[in-house]
């Protein structure tokens, strides 16, 4: 276990735990507004590349894929909020029934990409190119690995910061808290409802554009960061957004460092079992609400 | 006015009709069906999709040539849904529209439903591209005939081109999660140990990971002579072989027959240099090469140097000429014919090589001397490797 060895285990770890993180915030920031635990965040996310992929393939400059991309996927988001959502929760569909129109959402959107897009995986350009920096022998990052760690800082903040200081930041933050006394103080649940749906698709559809330059845009692309996102999210807690960063980082570096330093065969198994672990120690995930500390 | 207007129709229809003789003799009369049943958007759609497009690409030739003795071949597609149970309702509902010949071109679980049902009902049936090992049995299955390379003739050719060129290398083996890239590497492993190679390492890629640094650099500490990589996710294993070069591990990469599918070469870029993998197909025959250039000019280069969608084609060829020799209809008399190849020209395997099956027999790869290793050069996929 060299010095180099667990610097490359950081490197990689937080990487990938830069993208379980955002996309456990996009879980978050739902979760926290509608008590819904939207199943297709990981479609918004391949939604985004595909779009991407797809425009840039026909000559569109870079930054209009990058937008048509995003914009593509939050659009789909908010329509999936205000047509499928939104009608059940004015009929008052139980949570299990709105669970399984996610779902549903999640379905079609994954195999109607596939059977529109076709199903082969396809590479991404990321916004920095294809770069390896070499920091020594066994050491190495690449240019997008600079521009996800960025791009992670970036986003929480900024959901932090517009929670904390916005109106509608704040109408999100007390309906989390107390959903009767946000409609008693004049919030809009059902405005809420859309926000929360449209900045966990806007983050979702961002994250296509950190993680598919370092793997492939394809129909499942989504599947197994969603999943791992959402693992997240409950390893680290939903008291705030600090849960979803420091679990997507931990689950990363677990996963990493178990495959560098146990036989890689082994290694997912023994990361979700420290995961179980934490989670049997702490049930409320890493960063537990006050009141069940 | 009117009369002129007709006039002037009628003489084009009929000037239409009397020049399209000029393209062929179009086969007409009542069809021969066929069923084909596919994954149509799951796991296995990507290679069932190119499989598709073969099919009917070959039926509109063969078909404009004049079908099986004038009659039109008729494809009925069916998705299964990637899902054994499905399969077999598909394969019930192809009974029931009288199809002569059942084609498997989903993934090899679901070519297992079928082997098993239309065994039961007596449809003669087989795949161009199910590679599971279980699909041949000793005697082979009565009614199923297939022309896909098999895994351990597969492994065979690998074993015997690392013999040849290393001697008896230390390998690594680094695998996918997927169910095709655990039960293959489960085989090699175990075959290859059987063959006396010494496995210092076997790694797994975690799904869906932005990199594999851990498993590069672990198979670099092992000091593998030569790396297999084995699976089905092609952008988890393009992971792998892109950090294996970053490393610098000079140990050669050989891989399974999966890596033709087109997104391989995209996604491991320069990384894919070098890489040498087990092919059903040699594309510098020029049968390969005729067959490539009808597919890429109706579909594009998506069809492009894709062993399945060949592979496909020339299984249509050989199931239409037993039905032809069959004489149509009577699936008995199909399944004799085919069992009846004798010496037939194939464009699949090396250079020369003929299919022939007999009662012991419904294979089309028999060793591991008739199996094609080829190299990626120059971001391509390279002809057949002249090693042996």
């Amino acid at each position: 276990m060299t010095l180099a060895s667990m610097v490359q285990v950081l490197l990689s770890g937080l990487q990938i735990g830069s993208i379980y993180a955002l996309l456990a915030l996009s879980y978050y920031v739902i979760i926290i507004a509608t008590g819904i635990l939207n199943f297709a965040q990981g479609e918004w996310m391949m939604v985004s590349g595909v779009l991407g992929v797809t425009l840039l393939s026909v000559g569109l400059p870079y930054p209009i894929a990058f937008c048509g991309g995003i914009v593509g996927a939050t659009v789909l988001a908010i329509a999936a909020e205000r047509f499928i959502i939104a009608p059940l929760q004015q009929r008052q569909a139980s949570e299990a029934i709105t669970l399984l129109a996610l779902f549903g959402v999640m379905l079609v959107v994954r195999y109607g990409t596939g059977a529109i897009h076709g199903r082969l995986d396809e590479p991404l350009q990321g916004p920095a190119g294809n770069h390896v920096f070499r920091l020594g022998a066994n050491v190495f990052v690449f240019s997008q690995s600079l521009v996800i760690y960025g791009a992670t800082v970036a986003i929480f903040a900024g959901v932090v910061l517009w929670m904390r200081f916005t109106w509608l930041g704040s109408s999100l933050r007390i309906t989390a808290i107390d959903p009767l006394a946000a409609r008693l103080v004049g919030v809009n649940l059902n405005t809420v409802r859309t926000v929360a749906f449209a900045l966990g698709g806007l983050i979702a559809a961002i994250v296509a554009w950190l993680y598919a330059p370092l793997f492939a845009v394809g129909y499942l692309t989504g599947a197994i960061p969603g999943i791992k996102g959402f693992i997240a999210l409950f390893v680290g807690g939903m008291a705030s957004p600090f849960g979803a960063l420091v679990g997507g980082l931990l689950l990363g570096v677990l996963e990493v460092g178990a495959a560098r330093y146990l036989p890689s065969i082994y290694a997912e198994g023994i990361a979700f079992a420290l995961l179980m672990v934490i989670l049997f120690l702490r049930p409320n995930g890493l960063i537990a609400p006050r009141r069940a500390r | 006015m009117k009369r002129a207007t007709f006039a002037v129709i009628s003489g084009v229809a009929v000037a239409l009709l009397s020049t399209y003789p000029m393209f062929g003799e179009p086969a007409t009369g009542k069809p021969v069906l066929i069923g084909a049943h596919l994954d149509e958007a799951k796991q296995a759609s990507y290679y069932s999709l190119l499989q598709k497009d073969s099919i009917n690409l070959f039926v509109k030739d063969f078909n404009a040539a004049g079908g099986i003795d004038g009659r039109p071949v008729q494809v009925l597609f069916e998705d299964d849904e990637n899902n054994p149970v499905t399969t077999v309702t598909k394969i019930d509902k192809f009974a029931s529209a009288g199809v002569d010949y059942i084609v498997s071109i989903g993934s090899s679980a679901t070519g297992l439903a079928t082997q098993a049902r239309a065994g039961e009902l007596k449809i003669p049936h087989g795949a161009p591209a199910n590679l599971a090992e279980q699909l041949t049995t000793d005697p082979p299955k009565r009614y199923y005939f297939r022309v896909p390379l098999r895994g351990k003739y597969e492994l065979g050719a690998v074993a015997q081109y690392m013999h040849k060129k290393y001697g008896a290398p230390k390998i690594a083996v680094v695998r996918d999660t997927t169910q095709t890239g655990l039960v293959i590497s489960d085989q090699w492993v175990k075959d290859l140990k059987n063959d006396g190679f010494n496995i210092v390492a076997l790694e797994q890629i975690t799904p869906g990971s932005t990199e594999a640094s851990s498993q590069a650099l672990r198979v670099k500490d092992a000091g593998a002579d030569v790396v297999i990589v084995v699976g089905a996710s092609i952008p988890d294993l393009a992971n792998y072989i892109k950090a294996h070069k970053l490393f610098e591990n000079p140990a050669p990469l050989i891989g399974n027959s999966l890596f033709t599918s087109g997104g391989f070469l995209k996604l491991a870029g320069t990384a894919a240099e070098g890489f040498v993998y087990p092919d059903a197909v040699d594309p510098s025959r020029p049968e390969i090469q005729e067959i490539d250039a009808k597919l890429v000019k109706a579909y594009g280069d998506q069809l492009k140097n894709q062993a399945v969608a060949l592979q496909a084609w020339e299984y249509m060829r050989l199931v239409c000429d037993a039905i032809r020799r069959g004489g149509g209809d009577d699936r008995e008399k199909i399944r004799d014919a085919m069992e009846a190849t004798k010496d037939f020209p194939i464009a699949l395997g090396p250079p020369g090589m003929t299919l022939t099956y007999s009662p012991a027999n419904h294979d089309l790869f028999t060793g591991p001397d008739q199996v094609v290793l080829r190299e990626v050069r120059n971001g391509e996929f390279g002809p057949g490797l002249h090693w042996r």
